[in-house]
């Protein structure tokens, strides 16, 4: 089975707000000393794969700094790496960059994306580049098991030598989370997963050795122009602020919190 | 122009989608989406139901989501999401949203046709509910071959016999929590003493001592109580784009500086454990005194 898992790098979302700066004239965040992080539910989505068992390909589009998700990866044991060089932009853009890239690295079974990064959190890119590449979209899964000779396997992630690397799985199952509680989706691959995050797809912590590895191999470069995507009207930023809006806390012994919940739920 | 509203569900949020399309100004008709929901069938059964409209507005449950973008592609408009304000600007439609994790407010403006937006429609004021939603009509067999996929199985979780988004009073536990004991043995009494449901920051979610449909935040359930009690919860950013519309934040942690207590109307500055039996019990004296008056 072959897998292909877009992964953004982003601002590390976890900054706190009273670091946080913007930029209000490029209408972006200022980077300020937040460090560079791969975006939390892209991480989610290369565990899953690698729970999953395959021949995984990390691809990423994103400024130079960006190899450094793709080095994440790898250590992970992602298997390859692929980087789009560019600034990204609108969903739409980085859904055709991320198809064309993926048409000439593939094909794959499954591509995943995560459900939304943490810095714009559009959350479009997996449901506009299923549209993109006309195939079906899952959305908000949290794991995925493979079809393999006749039976269901989650498998283990020990899955170098499993059957699922050698042959396309003839069905996918996904357990997807929903408002009220969770869904199993079945379906034939080729198909787009969005991943968000479980209890049991927290991303693993790549050995210091794999690490060391990981800055040896080799990446698949490619440039937008190369890939042929022309720039799209969808959607632009206008405006960019950061909220003023400050509650003025009062501290109470538990004898003033009881009475003042009692009055907030007496007048309901 | 012509708006459409796509209901999953006629319930409070069909009010606010009807709100946000009165502030958009022109015709508006709702389809109300039934039965059994398969995401390609529906997809495709929507994109004919939704030709020649220029908004199209839908809230923001599992479906409308997954559904919103993909909807737009195919109508060769745009989709924004999580929109908490709409306006039409010299003819184009802007969207207010919250980014970059809750810390700042971007407005986006549409450059294609349909704006296809998915909204926080409890947010939004009521409109007169549109008309009467219209089923929405389906052939199940026809169209594209994209049916490789079925949802062969629904699996409610036991606490969703009412929505988080429409509970009154919250009582949420984070990570300070320290296991599922402490939500069973300490949170959950309270809960029932004041008819609250159950959240929980997604700290807590990701350790598996609760549910993920608890999960309140950026990427979880948005709530609107009049009274959210948070216990033993920083206050990231992530989790307040969850609560920011509720009236009463009540923070309970042990820590002084943590953040929440910036947002948070009342607060007590201890250890949960001691704090919130000795709660009880005040409530439960409160309770009786209220009785016997
Ligand atoms: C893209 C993205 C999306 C996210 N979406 C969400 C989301 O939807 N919802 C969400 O909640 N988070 C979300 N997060 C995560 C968020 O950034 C925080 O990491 C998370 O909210 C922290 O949860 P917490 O406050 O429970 O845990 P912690 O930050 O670990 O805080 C625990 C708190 O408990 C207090 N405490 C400890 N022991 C006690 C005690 N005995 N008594 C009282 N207090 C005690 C501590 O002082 C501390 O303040 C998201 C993050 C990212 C990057």
């Amino acid at each position: 089975m072959n897998i292909v898992v877009c992964m953004k790098q982003i601002l590390d979302p976890e900054v706190p707000a009273r670091d946080f700066r913007i930029d209000a004239a490029r209408r972006e965040a200022e980077r300020g000393s937040a460090s560079l992080v791969t975006n939390i539910f892209c991480e989610n989505a290369l565990e899953t794969a690698l729970q999953s068992g395959g021949n995984i390909t990390a691809l990423t589009y994103g400024p130079e700094s960006a190899e450094d998700t793709l080095r994440k990866a790898l250590a992970m044991k992602a298997n390859a790496a692929a980087h789009v060089a560019g600034e990204g932009g609108h969903p739409l853009h980085v859904a055709q960059v991320l198809a064309a890239a993926i048409r000439k690295l593939g094909p794959f079974d499954l591509i995943l994306t995560g459900r939304e990064s943490g810095d714009w959190g559009a959350g479009q890119t997996g449901a506009l580049l299923a549209e993109e590449l006309g195939l079906p979209c899952v959305s908000f899964a949290d794991k995925i098991e493979v079809m393999n000779d006749g039976g269901w396997q989650m498998a283990d992630g020990k899955a170098s030598d499993s059957s699922a690397i050698r042959h396309p799985p003839s069905a996918i199952r996904v357990r997807r989370q929903t408002d009220a509680g969770f869904e199993t989706v079945e379906a034939q691959p080729p198909l787009v997963v969005t991943i968000t995050n479980a209890e049991h797809n927290v991303p693993r912590i790549p050995k210091v050795r794999d690490v060391m590895m990981a800055h040896k191999q080799p990446l698949t470069r490619f440039t937008v122009d190369e890939l042929g995507v022309a720039p799209a009207d969808y959607y632009e930023i206008v405006e960019l602020a950061i909220p003023q809006k400050e509650t003025r806390c009062e501290l109470l012994d538990v004898d003033g919190l009881a009475q003042r919940i009692a009055e907030i739920t007496a007048a309901l | 122009m012509t708006n459409v509203l796509i209901l999953f569900a006629e319930d409070r949020a069909a009010q606010g989608l009807a709100g946000a399309a009165e502030q958009l100004g022109g015709e508006t008709r709702a389809i109300l989406v039934d039965g059994d929901y398969q995401i390609e069938e529906t997809l495709d059964a929507l994109v004919d139901a939704c030709r020649g409209a220029d908004v199209i507005l839908l809230a923001n449950d599992t479906y409308s989501q997954e559904i919103a973008p993909r909807l737009a592609h195919r109508l060769g408009g745009a989709c924004v999401g999580d929109g908490v304000g709409v306006a039409r600007v010299d003819g184009r439609v802007r969207v207010t949203r919250q980014v970059y994790g809750g810390k700042a407010h971007a407005v986006v403006e549409v450059r294609r046709s349909p704006a296809v937006l998915w909204l926080r429609a409890r947010s939004f004021s009521g409109g007169a509910a549109a008309a009467s939603a219209a089923e929405l009509s389906r052939d199940p067999g026809a169209r594209s071959g994209r049916r490789s996929t079925r949802i062969v199985e629904r699996n409610v979780s036991a606490q969703t016999h009412a929505r988080l988004e429409d509970a009154q009073v919250i009582i949420s536990g984070g990570r300070g929590i320290g296991g599922p004991e402490g939500f069973r043995d300490e949170l959950e009494p309270l809960a029932k003493m004041l008819g609250a449901q159950m959240a929980a920051s997604r700290a807590a979610c990701d350790a598996g001592w609760v549910p993920p449909t608890w999960q309140v935040g950026q990427t979880g359930k948005k709530v609107a109580p009049e009274l959210y009690v948070a216990v033993a919860i920083t206050g990231a950013s992530q989790h307040m784009a969850g609560i920011s519309e509720a009236r009463n934040i009540v923070a309970i942690n042990i820590d002084p500086d943590a953040p929440i207590f910036k947002h948070a109307r009342y607060g007590i500055v201890d250890d949960y454990r001691k704090v919130v039996p000795l709660l009880r019990e005040r409530l439960t004296n409160l309770g009786n005194h209220e009785g016997k008056r």
